[in-house]
C-alpha cells in the first residue's frame, strides 16, 4: 500500500511538471493546438504510442488474448505494419505536409479545408465531438475501477474516483494544450515499456524459455472451454476453425476493425502536423514499432500464456480463475503471479497509459468543438484559444457523465466501436484526399455520411453484441437483430458476427470514389493541397 | 513451429516481431531525411 502510494505521487509530481512545462511554453493557438509544429521524434513517438494503448488494449484486449488465444497476435501484426508503418510513413508524412499547406490545425479542419467544405468540416467533428466522450468514458470506467481495488482501504468509491482523475487530467489538458499532453505522453509511454518488458521477460522465464511456455499452452489445447470449442476455436495456439462465430469475432471486429480502424483516428492523425519534418516521422517509425510490439504484443502474449501459469498454480484456466470476467485476467494475474513491488509499478503503467489516453481524447473532442464547430472555416485565432479550452471542458464533463451511468464491462466494446465510426467515416475521405486529386467535395460529403451512417445501421439492426444491448431492433421490430431468424449456420445468420466496417468501409470507398467520378472536382483547392507536394 | 500449434500462429508471433525490427530498420536508414519542409517564407523545398 505504501509503495504503491509513494508511486503514485511521484508519478502525479512528475506528470505536474511536465505539465507545467507544457503550459509555460504554450502562447499561441497554434501552441495548444498543435504543439507549435515543432515536437521532437522522441516525444512525438511515445506520445503517439501512448495515446495509440490505454488501459483497454493491455487490460480489455489482453484479457481476451486468454480466451482466443495467440491468433491476437495478427492485431499486434497489423498494429505496427498498418498502425506505424503504412500511418507515419504513407499517411503521416503527407498529412503534414498538406497540414502545412492547408494552414489547418485540428483533424476536421483538415478535412474540411482539403475539400472546402464547411459541411465536411462541421460534421467530421461533430461526429468526434459527440462519440469520443463515449471512448473516454470507458478508459475512466477502466482506470477509476482499477484505483478502487487497488486503494480499497482507503474507502474512497469509485465515482470519487471518477471525478479526482478526470480533474487531474483536465487540469493539464485545458491549462497546457497539446504541449503538457505530449511531454506527459512521452513520460507515460517510457513508463509502460519498462513495464510490459519486465512482464514478458518474467513470464517467459517462469515457463522455462519461449517455446517451452508456447508448447505448454499447445499441449492446453483439451481444456478449451466446451463453449468455446462450440463456438469454433480450436486451441489457444492453434487458433479458430475459418467461418465459425468466434473466427469472424476475431478475424473481422478485433483484428479487422481496430487494425484498420487506427489510421483514420482523429486524436493519432493530429500528432502528424505536430513535427517540423519528415525526420521525426522517420524517427518515431522506429521508436513507435519497438514501443507496439511491447504493448499488445506482451499484452496478447502474456494473455495467452496466463492459461498455462495459471493450470499450473491453480488448476484452473484464466477464465475460469476470472470466473467468466474478461476483464478480471490480466490484473488477477498481475496480483497472483507476478511479485508484490510489479504490482505498484502496474498501476503507476496503467495509470499512465489511461491518462495519456484520456487527455488526448480531452483534447481532440474540445478543439472539434471550440475550433471546428463553433469557429468554422473563418475562424479568428485569438478565440481559437479561448473556444477550444471551453470545447475540453465540455467534453469531459460529457465523458464524466457517459462513465457515470455506464457500467463497467464497456471497454473493449466502446474502444471498438469508436474505431470502426472513426474508420468508416473518415478513412476514405482523408487516405483518398491525401493521394487522389480527383476526388471532390460532394464525393467526401456523400462519403462522410454514408460510411457514418452504414456504420451506424449495421451496429444498431445486425451486430448482435451491440444490436442486442441497446434493443432499438428488438423494439422496432420485435426481433434481436435483422437477421436473428435465419437458419442457423447460414452466410445470413452469420452477419451477426461480421464486424460493421466489414460492410461500412467498402460501402463508405466506394461511395466517395463514384460520386466523384460523376461530380466536378475543385481544382483552386486541389491545387493549393497538393502544392508543396509537387 | 516455435511451440505453436499451426504454422499462422507462428506466422503471427514472428511476423510481429519482424515488422517491429522493420519500423527500427526503416527509422534508422531514414534518421536525418527530413523531406519536404517549410522555410521562413512558407515555401516548400526538398532537403
Amino acid at each position: 500500500m505504501i509503495e504503491k502510494l509513494v508511486g503514485m505521487l511521484i508519478y502525479l509530481g512528475i506528470v505536474f511538471y511536465l505539465g507545467y512545462k507544457g503550459y509555460k511554453q504554450t502562447s499561441s493557438s497554434q501552441d495548444y493546438l498543435l504543439a507549435g509544429r515543432e515536437m521532437n521524434a522522441f516525444v512525438m513517438a511515445l506520445s503517439y504510442g501512448a495515446t495509440f494503448i490505454s488501459t483497454s488494449a493491455i487490460i480489455g484486449f489482453g484479457g481476451v488474448a486468454a480466451l482466443f488465444g495467440f491468433p491476437l497476435l495478427w492485431l499486434t501484426f497489423l498494429n505496427i505494419f498498418v498502425g506505424i508503418f503504412i500511418a507515419m510513413v504513407f499517411l503521416g508524412k503527407r498529412t503534414r505536409v498538406m497540414g502545412l499547406a492547408l494552414d489547418a490545425h485540428t483533424f476536421p479542419e483538415f478535412l474540411g479545408k482539403r475539400y472546402n467544405s464547411s459541411f465536411v468540416q462541421k460534421a467530421s467533428a461533430l461526429i468526434i465531438f459527440l462519440f469520443i466522450p463515449l471512448y473516454a468514458a470507458a478508459v475512466l470506467i477502466g482506470i477509476s475501477r482499477m484505483l478502487e481495488v487497488s486503494f480499497m482501504s482507503l474507502g474512497i468509491s469509485y465515482h470519487t474516483w471518477l471525478v479526482l482523475v478526470t480533474i487531474l487530467v483536465t487540469l493539464y489538458v485545458i491549462t497546457g494544450g497539446l504541449k503538457a499532453v505530449m511531454y506527459t505522453d512521452a513520460f507515460q509511454g517510457s513508463i509502460m515499456a519498462l513495464m510490459m518488458f519486465i512482464l514478458i521477460v518474467y513470464t517467459y522465464s517462469k515457463l522455462g524459455g519461449i517455446i517451452p511456455a508456447h508448447q505448454a499452452l499447445t499441449d492446453m489445447a483439451q481444456l478449451v472451454p466446451a463453449k468455446l470449442k462450440a463456438g469454433g476455436l480450436i486451441g489457444w495456439t492453434q487458433g479458430a476453425k475459418f467461418g465459425t462465430p468466434i473466427w469472424l469475432v476475431i478475424y473481422t471486429t478485433i483484428i479487422y476493425g481496430v487494425g484498420i480502424g487506427v489510421l483514420a483516428q482523429p486524436q493519432l492523425a493530429l500528432r502528424y502536423m505536430t513535427v517540423p519534418s519528415d525526420r521525426e516521422l522517420n524517427r518515431a517509425v522506429a521508436v513507435g514499432g519497438v514501443f507496439i510490439l511491447l504493448m499488445t504484443g506482451v499484452a496478447f502474449i502474456v494473455g495467452a500464456l496466463s492459461n498455462v501459469i495459471f493450470y499450473k498454480s491453480f488448476g484452473k484456466i484464466s477464465i475460469a480463475m476470472a470466473k467468466g470476467n474478461v476483464d478480471k485476467i490480466i490484473p488477477l494475474y498481475i496480483e497472483k503471479i507476478m511479485p508484490p513491488w510489479y504490482a505498484g509499478l502496474f498501476l503507476v503503467g496503467m495509470f499512465a497509459a489511461a491518462m495519456s489516453t484520456l487527455s488526448s481524447q480531452y483534447h481532440v473532442g474540445g478543439t472539434s468543438l471550440g475550433r471546428d464547430i463553433v469557429e468554422g472555416l473563418k475562424k479568428d485565432p485569438r478565440t481559437s484559444f479561448k473556444t477550444s479550452r471551453i470545447g475540453v471542458f465540455l467534453t469531459v464533463a460529457a465523458a464524466l457523465l457517459w462513465a457515470w451511468i455506464l457500467p463497467g464491462s464497456v471497454i473493449a466494446r466502446a474502444t471498438a466501436f469508436f474505431f470502426g465510426l472513426c474508420a468508416a467515416s473518415f478513412l476514405p475521405i482523408y487516405l483518398l484526399g491525401l493521394y487522389w486529386k480527383k476526388i471532390t467535395p460532394w464525393g467526401a460529403k456523400v462519403s462522410l455520411v454514408g460510411g457514418f451512417f452504414c456504420s451506424m445501421f449495421w451496429l444498431l439492426f445486425i451486430h448482435l453484441k451491440e444490436a442486442k444491448a441497446i434493443g432499438l431492433c428488438k423494439w422496432l421490430t420485435g426481433q434481436v437483430t435483422l437477421v436473428a431468424h435465419a437458419p442457423k449456420g447460414s452466410l445470413l445468420w452469420l452477419l451477426q458476427w461480421i464486424d460493421p466496417n466489414v460492410v461500412a468501409l467498402p460501402v463508405s470507398f466506394l461511395l466517395a470514389v463514384g460520386v466523384s467520378l460523376l461530380t466536378q472536382p475543385d481544382l483552386q483547392t486541389t491545387k493549393k493541397a497538393f502544392g508543396f507536394l509537387e | 513451429m516455435l511451440g505453436m500449434g499451426s504454422i499462422e500462429m507462428a506466422m503471427a508471433y514472428v511476423l510481429s516481431i519482424v515488422a517491429a525490427l522493420g519500423c527500427l530498420v526503416y527509422g534508422l536508414i531514414h534518421w536525418n531525411d527530413k523531406g519536404i519542409t517549410m522555410d521562413k517564407t512558407q515555401k516548400g523545398r526538398r532537403v
